[in-house]
């Protein structure tokens, strides 16, 4: 439910017929106060959703009954509360952005949170958040939502047992898969052909079952939220070319061609590489899969503010009443009998969350008996938003766990200068290849290096001030070995500093506000 | 002929370990508890040690420890085993002094794959 859309209207702006009025407050009136005094009445005394209007600093002004019995407030105590003291200080960060965001253009938004009551009870919400106006101007905000705390703990126990199991069922998969390899390579004395055949069609099978072990135990992870993206900027045709060339054998061997359509030639973007590639991996092989003649085409394309890849084929199609179950977890449809190449049916539900992951979307359109295309957008981000996302990516990290996000700056002195004497193009190439250098020498998965347009940042999440310093320190040596070597960059001096998260900056734009001046 | 301990409390997938690393031109040692482990590293001074992360009683990171404190053994290669998600061990286990890590389920291509790695790595 979101808030009565009819409620915002009726600022004292807007006179309505007296009669109507006078019938909407009798009709309020039962159930609370009149119209025109607080924000909840009438609907909202009556729902069993947590209602609440807050004023765009945070302030509470109001909330329904719903709202006191969930979190155990009662309505004395509104005065002294922000909806911040609501939130989960995990939560807030995200809360904040989504007000924002609903303030500056009006737009509802869905929000997810952590709710924490006066005892400190825990409640898992989602719901909507809205913009009110009085006299033409931003005045309040309200938020509805719903607990779905039993929910989320269904689904937290579905995900415990699913990967419970997967790791129960690896150890004797492993023995069964091992035991029959070495008879079948014959370790344990001959063994005559026709044995072989049957061993060979136990070891495919347990095969296949060790690969649906995986890819539950990745769909658990993922619905879960457990999955923890490790964002790198990459060259995303770059990518699509490698993933290609792996395929080319098993394209061969079917005589189909893998056809390339990359404009242009090289397209920067912001991707967990491996969980990127896994998609590919997967798009590619279905197509190859489902193929018997004509070609397999990758295309890659930069439309408004997304980066678009196709993957489409020239194969049996899928019907159209299979398409809307192209999704889902175990869907396989079209598959021919017989043993060999068999899928799982987790594979395209497993590639939708992780595009998903990465704030992307995937479709799959298909004409039967003329192909399949698998589309998929990934957003393109300039270096700010870049640079934005990693570190609050960064900032998820550290939360919960004491420890604090320390960030590098390395300065290129006299920017403006450099590129007056060695030209854009150079000092950006140089630039580049720095970033690069920093990353080969960061010794963590978690730790990234990212540039600006005159500086580049290095991420150290869980790292105090003083470790940050030692890693300053032997970057700066790297980074001067590197400018030593080249005659021509032998003018470029580098400046480092470190800032502390959350000693010195508390929040994001606390960060960026450092960062930047 | 290089000598390899394994040490693993699952005495099936030790025997299945042992006959392919054998077969493969390997000395092997088996021990099916972290002591009994231990004691035979000490003992037999194999080139390289394969442990299993999971075990009751003393567990692989504890043998590890142990290993690479004692001057005698500390220099010996550890390749562990471990069925847990792959980054975060791998890290880990590095940093306890572990030369790579395998992950459950593997095949015995990449067994022998990183033995012999891990064997040519060392000096």
């Amino acid at each position: 439910m979101t808030i009565n859309p009819k409620m915002k209207k009726r600022s004292p702006k807007q006179p309505r017929s007296k009669k109507k009025a006078a019938r909407l407050r009798r009709l309020a009136e039962p159930y609370g106060k009149p119209f025109g005094e607080k924000q909840c009445h009438g609907f909202c005394r009556l729902t069993s959703d947590m209602i609440q209007v807050f004023k765009v600093e945070g302030a509470l002004l109001d909330a329904n009954p719903a709202w006191y019995q969930a979190l155990g407030y009662k309505e004395k105590d509104i005065p002294q509360l922000s909806v911040f003291n609501v939130i989960h200080p995990r939560d807030r960060k995200e809360a904040e952005d989504v007000f924002i965001a609903v303030l500056r253009d009006g737009k509802p938004r869905k929000f997810q949170a952590t709710f924490i009551g006066k005892s400190g009870k825990e409640l898992k919400v989602e719901g909507a958040v809205s913009r009110f106006l009085h006299q033409g101007r931003p005045f309040a905000l309200s938020g509805v939502f719903h607990d779905v705390t039993r929910y989320k703990h269904y689904d937290q126990l579905k995900g415990e047992f699913i990967s419970t199991v997967s790791h129960e069922l690896r150890t004797p998969l492993t023995v069964i898969r091992e035991g029959i390899s070495q008879i079948r390579d014959e370790l344990l004395g001959p063994v005559p052909d026709n044995q072989k055949a049957f061993l060979d069609m136990v070891l495919q099978n347990s095969d296949r079952l060790g690969r649906i072990i995986e890819e539950l135990l990745d769909v658990s992870r993922l619905e879960g939220g457990q999955v923890n993206l490790h964002r790198r900027r990459c060259d995303l045709v770059e990518v699509a070319r490698e993933v290609a060339k792996d395929f080319k054998p098993i394209a061969q061997r079917k005589k189909l061609e893998i056809l390339a359509d990359f404009m242009p030639d090289a397209i920067e973007i912001y991707i967990d590489r491996d969980k990127i590639v896994q998609v590919l991996n997967h798009l590619i092989h279905n197509a190859l899969k489902f193929t018997d003649k004509g070609h397999i085409k990758i295309h890659l394309r930069i439309r408004e503010g997304f980066v678009e890849c196709k993957v489409s084929d020239t194969g049996k199609g899928i019907a159209a009443k299979d398409l809307p179950h192209a999704f889902q977890n175990f869907s396989q449809f079209e598959r021919m009998a017989g043993p060999g190449d068999r899928g799982t049916g987790l594979g395209l539900s497993i590639c939708k969350k992780l595009i998903e992951l990465h704030h992307g979307r995937i479709k799959i359109e298909s004409v039967p008996s003329k192909g399949t295309t698998a589309t998929f957008l990934l957003p393109q981000y300039n270096h700010r938003e870049y640079f934005k996302a990693a570190i609050r990516e960064a900032i998820g990290r550290c939360e919960g766990k004491e420890s604090p996000l320390s960030v590098i700056i390395f300065d290129i002195l006299d920017f403006e200068a450099l590129e007056k004497k060695l030209g854009v193009r150079y000092v950006e190439r140089i630039v580049l290849k720095m970033e690069k250098i920093i990353n080969e020498a960061l010794r963590r998965v978690v730790d990234v290096a990212i540039k600006d347009a005159k500086a580049i940042m290095v991420l150290l999440p869980e790292t105090s001030r003083e470790s940050a310093f030692t890693a300053l320190g032997r970057i700066s040596q790297i980074l001067e070995d590197y400018l030593a070597r080249d005659q021509k960059t032998l003018g470029i001096e580098v400046h480092g500093n470190v800032v502390c998260f959350p000693q010195e900056a508390k929040t994001l734009e606390e960060i960026l506000d450092r960062i930047y001046s | 002929m290089k000598k390899i301990l394994i040490i693993d409390d699952e005495s099936q997938i030790l025997l299945l370990s042992s006959n392919r690393l054998r077969v493969n031109g390997y000395a092997v040692i088996t021990a099916s508890s972290g002591e009994q482990g231990l004691e035979k590293a000490k003992k037999e001074m194999p080139d390289l040690i394969l442990l299993d992360q999971v075990m009751l009683g003393m567990d692989g990171g504890e043998v590890l420890d142990h290993l690479k404190k004692d001057p005698l053994t500390k220099l010996i290669p550890v390749l562990m085993f471990t069925a847990d998600v792959k980054e975060v061990k791998v890290g880990e286990a590095q940093k306890r002094g572990a030369a790579d890590c395998l992950f459950k389920p593997f095949s015995s291509e990449e067994l022998l794959d990183k033995v012999k790695e891990v064997l040519n790595k060392k000096p």
